[in-house]
């Protein structure tokens, strides 16, 4: 197995680590604009997830 | 009435604009459409652009502009699982989606079953994964229909004394148009329509929003003042949560609409750039879950949809958008709404029918000519959405959601046969069959009991030491056990598997 397709399937896993750990997150604080941890913490975690998959997707470009 | 007469003047102009693109969409990179491929598949040459609108229109559904809302209005956090759920389909999209594209691409498939029948070497799997999917599909095109009707229901609202009746008749001749240019147009008119439905309701949102922050600079933490139960997730919730949220990305991609979104796609690399891209159009949907919490701080908002009574709840982005927004914008984000549950429904009949046609007619059927598959594809197309029109007019459920997560108790089924089926053929065409029937009839009979065998409002049951889970995951968890010691029966008992998809086909273009 080329080293280039681990480091891609270690990105594609990455957004189900960023949600699995609930109560980390599950919280009110900090807020942002009024809006509890627990919201703007899962937005956050879109463009984290966007980021690894257009990395992952170059990887495994060709 | 809530909508005024200049709301429903650009509603109706823009309605005009939507059934002109649809027709014109058989002229577009114009072609022989009496071929499957080209009609359902828009010859399989949607680039990167394309493909991320075309397969992005499944995300922004009903299901995002009502049913999530909704439950956001009631229930507070649980409906934010809706954003997990984004994020985690697309990876897993990406790792199955480009190893189907490629084989789909070296064999000539268009659905799922195509692959599953060569993989495992079995008709009778294709029928019941192909029959599955049709199945599956229905309650989705049906909150689709939920979705439209919340639309109409605001804008009717004053103008006619039974809402009801000219709401029903307002959807049937919708869905005359919409059989009409999809019959003529396929997945061409399906695709130029999703691009303008996208632009009308990325530009509504952005306005919606705009005004909300505006009139009211506190709105978030005024609507978490006066509904404290929305702050976070309640600790009990904690795994339906997360298996709402697991359930639905695997569900997902298994879905015929998203697959057949899939294979139009010019190439693979191009299908992985868009998928790797989709995950933004989830935080349209994560503000859009929002307008459900924020809606405490617009008292007036408030008080129309306490108008409307029980239904109310599905009205939370309808009736923001009446009051908020001056009426010819309002009638344009309504008709963004309205079109936003009538796209993504013909694209959900047309993968039906053609895993009608492919997988079960053809198979008691072996001589049917291209020409003749694509025929009747596109009169199931047109069958399948009038189907799905008599369910809604039948059926009813407490929250919309349970809809589409009812679609996704029995789509799940299809998971081993198709998502493992990617990756290894060594399960064994009996041992999946045994399984599929396993978590099929465990599915029906758990959703059964969890609504104590009435009205649709929950699609968890409470597992002893967990918590409520997704009955999806639980009985796609039989699913799976029951597959693997099936299969390993059938090794024991002298049984080969014989596979027409070679590994190398899979995973790069002969």
């Amino acid at each position: 197995m080329k080293l280039r397709y681990i480091i891609a399937g270690i990105l594609f896993v990455i957004p189900l680590v960023y949600y699995l750990p609930l109560p980390l997150y599950n919280r009110v604080n900090p807020e942002l604009g009024g809006l509890s941890f627990f919201y703007w913490y899962q937005i956050v975690g879109l463009l984290v997830t966007t980021v690894t998959m257009v990395l992952g997707a170059l990887l495994l470009r060709g | 009435m809530l909508l005024g007469i200049y709301g429903w003047i650009v509603f109706l102009v823009l309605f005009g604009v939507f059934v002109f693109l649809g027709f014109y969409g058989s002229r577009w990179r114009r072609a022989d459409l009496s071929t499957l491929h080209e009609w359902a598949l828009a010859g399989r040459r949607l680039g990167i652009l394309l493909a991320w609108f075309l397969i992005g229109a499944d995300l922004y559904t009903a299901y995002t502009f009502i049913a999530v809302p909704e439950l956001a209005y009631t229930s507070g956090g649980l409906a934010f699982f809706a954003i997990p759920y984004v994020a985690i389909t697309f990876p897993i999209a990406l790792l199955t989606m480009s190893r189907l594209w490629t084989v789909s691409r070296n064999k000539g498939y268009v659905t799922a079953a195509d692959f599953v029948r060569d993989r495992f070497n079995s008709g009778t799997l294709a029928i019941l994964i192909a029959l599955t999917g049709v199945v599956a599909e229905l309650p989705y095109i049906a909150l689709q229909i939920v979705g439209m009707e919340a639309a109409l229901d605001v804008m009717l609202y004053g103008y006619f004394s039974s809402i009801h009746l000219v709401s029903e008749i307002s959807l049937i001749i919708a869905f005359i148009i919409l059989a009409a240019f999809t019959f003529t147009s396929g997945l061409r008119g399906a695709t130029l329509t999703a691009i303008f439905k996208d632009a009308v309701i990325y530009s509504s949102l952005i306005i919606l929003l705009a005004v909300v922050f505006l009139t009211n600079p506190h709105a978030f933490s005024q609507a978490l003042a006066s509904d404290p139960k929305a702050l976070t997730l309640p600790p009990v919730a904690s795994s339906a949560f997360l298996s709402l949220a697991i359930g639905s990305a695997i569900a997902l991609y298994l879905y015929p609409h998203a697959v057949n979104g899939s294979l139009s796609a010019d190439s693979r690399q191009n299908l992985r750039w868009a998928t790797s891209l989709l995950p933004l159009y989830g935080v349209g949907l994560a503000f859009i879950t929002l307008l459900g919490i924020l809606i405490y701080a617009f008292p007036s908002a408030l008080n129309v949809i306490k108008l409307f009574g029980s239904s109310g709840a599905l009205l939370v982005v309808p009736t923001l958008v009446v009051q908020e927004l001056p009426a010819p914008v309002a009638g344009f984000a309504l008709l963004g709404i309205f079109i936003g549950g009538l796209v993504p429904a013909a694209i959900m009949a047309i993968a039906s029918a053609n895993l009608l046609t492919r997988n079960v007619v053809k198979e008691f059927k072996r001589d049917m000519s291209p020409k003749g598959e694509a025929t009747l594809s596109k009169w199931l197309s047109a069958v399948i959405k009038f189907i799905a029109l008599a369910f809604v007019f039948a059926i009813s459920a407490e929250f919309s959601i349970e809809l589409q997560l009812l679609g996704g108790i029995i789509i799940l089924q299809t998971t081993p046969a198709v998502f493992l089926g990617l990756y290894t053929k060594w399960f064994n065409k009996y041992g999946l069959i045994a399984g599929w029937v396993a978590g099929m009839f465990s599915g029906v009979y758990l959703t059964l009991v969890a609504n104590h065998f009435g009205l649709l409002k929950s699609s968890t049951y409470a597992i002893p030491g967990i918590g409520p889970v997704y009955i999806g995951l639980t009985s796609l968890a039989i699913n799976v056990v029951v597959a693997i010691v099936g299969t390993l029966m059938a090794i024991a008992l002298g049984y080969k598997t014989q596979s027409e998809v070679k590994e190398e086909e899979l995973q790069k273009l002969m």
